[in-house]
């Protein structure tokens, strides 16, 4: 018999681990076990028995090759691996009195700033790649002039917006930053900073900057 | 004066006096701490890749392909030091307690 799935979408791994944590936790005592994020960024469950237990994810700088040994330490201290996002993000469960994962601020303070560099990487290969189409849609205008057509606007305007995608990963950073200061402080009580975590006061905020740095750049420009 | 190792780094340290699987270092910890300290498997992975950042450990292949933690001289010495540099403080505090503390209970 195939087991019964479900989809929730996923607060964002990158901002709000803690509050997610806690949102799956929930879900397996309600019978929603945790199965993986898709690449989508959707949280898949699959039905079974209520259980209590925890989960937590990490965020992995390793080569693969160090894989099997760093899930090694998980499971050497009571938490079983679940499934890795892009090889990066790694789930795993417990029981409810599994140690927590970080036992020092400071290591949680290098995990943080480990995952704001991958961020803002990943952030300018975006950039690139938007250059990169951009210098395609201007090579196929010497062939072809087509700077009227509607496609022409739609596909310029989304290039361009690609450009702009460090800027806006250094904003919401820097935000989220300056919401949860003292958040590395709670290294071994994610549950106090996640119920801190205001996902939709955040997401107004971002997009209040984003309007206040987009207009700015469209008045310089 | 240089600063002392942190609670962790020392323990794993300790561990690694002889060469050991990451996870071997774990369990290691907690018996040589008598079970009081716990160093989560977070902490120690980031623990482990810095502390092979300084050289103060290598990462050996064995031929079963495990790898296998090792210390290296700069960690041994290092080690050596802040074992000093903690019996040294211990005598201090043990001397003070001992002079000053004991009179304060006297006094009470």
């Amino acid at each position: 018999m195939k087991k019964r799935r479900k989809y929730l979408y996923s607060l964002g791994v990158a901002y709000y681990p803690e509050k997610e944590m806690l949102r799956l936790q929930k879900q397996a005592m309600l019978g929603w076990q945790f199965v993986g994020m898709n690449r989508w960024g959707f949280l898949k469950f699959e039905q079974q028995p209520p259980q209590a237990k925890k989960f937590a994810v990490d965020f992995f700088e390793g080569e693969l090759s160090e894989e099997s040994d760093y899930i090694a330490l998980y499971e050497a201290s009571g938490w079983h691996y679940i499934s890795h996002y892009r090889k990066r993000y790694y789930y795993f469960e417990g029981n409810l009195d599994a140690p927590s994962i970080f036992s020092d601020q400071d290591s949680y303070q290098e995990r943080i700033n480990a995952e704001q560099r991958y961020l803002i990487k990943r952030a300018f290969v975006v950039t690139a790649i938007g250059a990169l189409l951009l210098a395609m849609l201007y090579s196929i205008k010497t062939l072809w002039d087509w700077q009227n057509s509607p496609i022409w606007s739609f596909l310029f305007g989304i290039c361009t917006g690609l450009l702009f995608v460090p800027a806006m990963v250094a904003i919401v950073s820097y935000l989220m930053r300056k919401l949860y200061k003292d958040r590395a402080t709670y290294y071994n009580k994610p549950e106090t900073i996640a119920k801190r975590q205001k996902v939709v006061r955040d997401l107004l905020l971002m997009a209040l900057a984003g309007a206040i740095v987009g207009g700015i750049i469209g008045y310089i420009f | 004066m240089e600063e002392g190792l942190t609670d962790a780094t020392y323990l794993i340290l300790l561990a690694l006096l002889k060469p050991q699987h990451g996870y071997a270092i774990m369990k290691q910890v907690h018996e040589i701490s008598q079970g009081s300290f716990e160093i989560g498997p977070a902490t120690m992975y980031t623990i482990l890749k810095k502390l092979t950042k300084r050289e103060w450990i290598v990462l050996d292949e064995t031929a079963e392909r495990k790898k296998i933690y090792r210390m290296t001289d700069l960690g041994r010495s290092v080690l050596e030091k802040d074992i000093q540099r903690r019996k040294l403080f211990y005598e201090i505090g043990a001397g003070f307690v001992q002079q000053i503390g004991g009179s304060e209970h006297e006094k009470a």
